[in-house]
């Protein structure tokens, strides 16, 4: 037996075994899988936390390692042609899930409108991509791994798709760990070991096959809600990496807005042969990076439009706009947010910034991340909006956080919605502004 | 999804009965064209939207909801009226600019949307799902057909012929 070793720094060893699964290794040769190497799992955090510089690629070996795990011992609870025929797509599912991200991973999803969800399955079904034509040399059926990945489609048993994507998955379990150990900010510790190797497969009273996890498994489930609530609040909504995002949204803004005025935007030519595409092309899009983004933002840095320039130096050199908390009264039905933000445009627009580009909302709510929040109305729980304990004297499947009380601190939280960014020149009189409530 | 459009629900309703119920009548509000603008994925009991369970989560902290957790055979249901605060806070709101605006957008929809809330929220989840497989660019036929498979019912019984009922005539037949 030969053995194909990754070394790791969450899982020391990711092991694939060359004889029985060359195919996966394969899969990850192609140079759809191999371009994220050159996309940031964290797009840019690490503005604020310098050591998360680490890949797609390597969250994508992570997700494999971990599947093949959950796959181990799914082997010693049920066997079976059904079974052993959902092995190749899970794991194929496992290294594709994330190969459509565009530069810095989920930041340029809103600038261009697209979902990498849509890129991956796109990349999946296109002939000319060699991760196509490597699934279909292996026979490994393309719809079955497009069914795992797309979020709304249920063309595969229910326990298959959660294992991917649901409250509790490899992928979060992944890239929490791995997200804290290359931030540095050390709340990614929880058994995964355990949470995969102590669920069960179990019937519905609606017919569904899902995945359920034995009180034994609560604590260690218990720490991966900590954690994520952690991570959440200290990580991915971190201020200051949120602000750069709203930079770059407010630079790609611009440059559109030059555009549709009929001037220059001096896009780089990657950028511009995707825009330019009707309809954008698979080919297109695979040929933008980490790296085309940052060679975007230098050259509009030299670029004679002082909003455009401006916005692509304060990236690139880490200049920060200053932050505001919502002053907004937080009780209310129909909100003042409308007048506190023409008002708020106004103490911009005086000292001579043009506010649709230098006050900036970050709704808060707009994330790919977030903390665990179950549904807590038992007729509409299932594994995509709660993680089901089976209690040890039998009886239905309970919600974790009705079985561990203390949980509800963190489950049942509310979130704060949104923050503002300013020009720093702007911050004293934004700031009064926020504390008179005059507006 | 806005606070005020989810209280002129509540109000709607006087007692809104399940967190079920909220979930699929904001649906199938937005499959009638009402821009409520929750975003829903098809979950095991039907389209549902993290957003609106998050708002009235949140609306309930706040104390413009008041919540009721009432038993049933599944464990517990969530029933949800407004305070009188609330009551006041939206005659308030409807005198702004700004309340004018948001009820213009909900107007058109209250007569569906009060009776959607009398519904029985199985008809409802099942309209809703009905609704959803409609949306994703199947006809009528095909959508019918797949939420019974999705669902595991017969297509016969009563209370689906019900539910099939109700999404056809909530969703427009062009979607």
């Amino acid at each position: 037996m030969s053995t194909k070793i990754f070394r790791d720094p969450l899982y020391n060893y990711v092991a694939i075994d060359r004889d029985r699964d060359d195919w996966l290794l394969d899969l990850i040769d192609t140079a759809e899988v191999q371009r994220l190497r050159r996309i940031r799992q964290l797009g840019v955090s690490h503005f604020t936390y310098p050591g998360a510089d680490h890949s797609r690629l390597s969250h994508t070996l992570g997700v494999v390692h971990l599947m093949q795990v959950a796959w181990r011992h799914i082997e010693t609870l049920e066997r079976g042609p059904d079974v052993e025929r959902a092995k190749h797509p899970l794991l194929a599912a496992a290294v594709l899930h994330d190969v459509g991200h565009g530069p810095f991973s989920h930041l340029f999803e809103p600038a261009l409108g697209i979902e990498h969800e849509k890129w991956s399955c796109e990349i999946l079904q296109n002939p000319d991509t060699e991760v196509h034509q490597k699934l279909t040399e292996h026979d490994i059926p393309v719809d079955q791994i497009v069914a795992l990945i797309q979020k709304d489609n249920h063309d595969r048993p229910p326990w298959q798709k959660t294992l991917l994507s649901s409250e509790l998955d490899v992928d979060r379990l992944d890239y929490l760990g791995r997200d804290s150990f290359f931030t540095g900010a050390g709340y990614g510790h929880f058994d995964w070991y355990r949470i995969l190797n102590s669920f069960a497969l179990q019937m519905t009273d609606d017919d569904f096959k899902i995945l359920v996890w034995p009180e034994k498994a609560m604590y260690a489930i218990e720490e991966y809600i900590f954690s994520r609530f952690y991570m959440y609040n200290q990580v991915y909504q971190h201020k200051t990496t949120r602000g750069f995002e709203k930079v770059i949204h407010a630079a790609w803004r611009r440059a559109t807005d030059l555009r549709i005025d009929g001037r220059d935007a001096w896009l780089v030519r990657e950028i511009a042969e995707f825009l330019d595409a009707r309809p954008p092309t698979v080919k297109y899009y695979l040929a933008m990076e980490d790296a085309t983004l940052v060679y975007q933002m230098q050259v509009w840095t030299r670029h004679p439009d002082p909003v455009l320039s401006d916005l692509a130096r304060r990236f690139l050199f880490r200049d920060r706009l200053c932050v505001l908390n919502d002053p907004v009264a937080e009780a209310a039905v129909g909100d003042e947010r409308t007048r506190w933000e023409s008002e708020l445009a106004r103490v911009v627009g005086a000292e001579d910034f043009d506010a649709n580009y230098y006050m900036l909302r970050d709704d808060l709510k707009l994330t790919i991340y977030n903390p665990y929040i179950p549904e807590k109305e038992e007729r509409e729980q299932d594994p995509y909006n709660a993680i089901m304990i089976q209690p040890d004297q039998g009886g239905k499947p309970r919600e974790i956080s009705t079985i561990l009380d203390r949980l509800a601190t963190v489950t049942g939280v509310r979130e704060k919605r949104f923050r503002y960014y300013v020009p720093d020149e702007c911050r004293d009189k934004a700031r009064a502004l926020a504390e008179s409530r005059n507006w | 999804m806005e606070r005020y459009h989810l209280a002129k629900l509540v109000q709607f309703a006087g007692t809104l009965r399940t967190r079920k119920a909220l979930q699929k009548v904001v649906y199938l509000l937005q499959s009638a064209g009402c821009p409520l603008e929750a975003d829903y994925s098809l979950h095991y009991f039907g389209p549902y939207s993290a957003d609106v369970a998050r708002l009235t989560d949140e609306m309930t902290q706040l104390e413009l909801l008041k919540e009721e957790p009432v038993a049933n055979p599944a464990g517990q249901q969530f029933n949800y009226e407004l305070t009188p605060r609330t009551q006041v806070q939206i005659r308030s709101f409807e005198a702004t600019p700004e309340g004018k605006a948001a009820a213009a957008v909900f107007s058109p929809f209250e007569d569906l949307a009060r009776e959607l809330v009398r519904v029985e929220p199985r008809e409802l989840e099942l309209a809703a799902t009905v609704a959803y497989f409609k949306r994703c660019q199947h006809n009528w036929d095909e959508a019918v057909a797949k939420a019974c498979d999705f669902k595991r019912v017969n297509q016969d019984s009563p209370q689906m012929q019900r539910a099939i009922a109700l999404a056809e005539r909530v969703v427009p037949s062009e979607t």
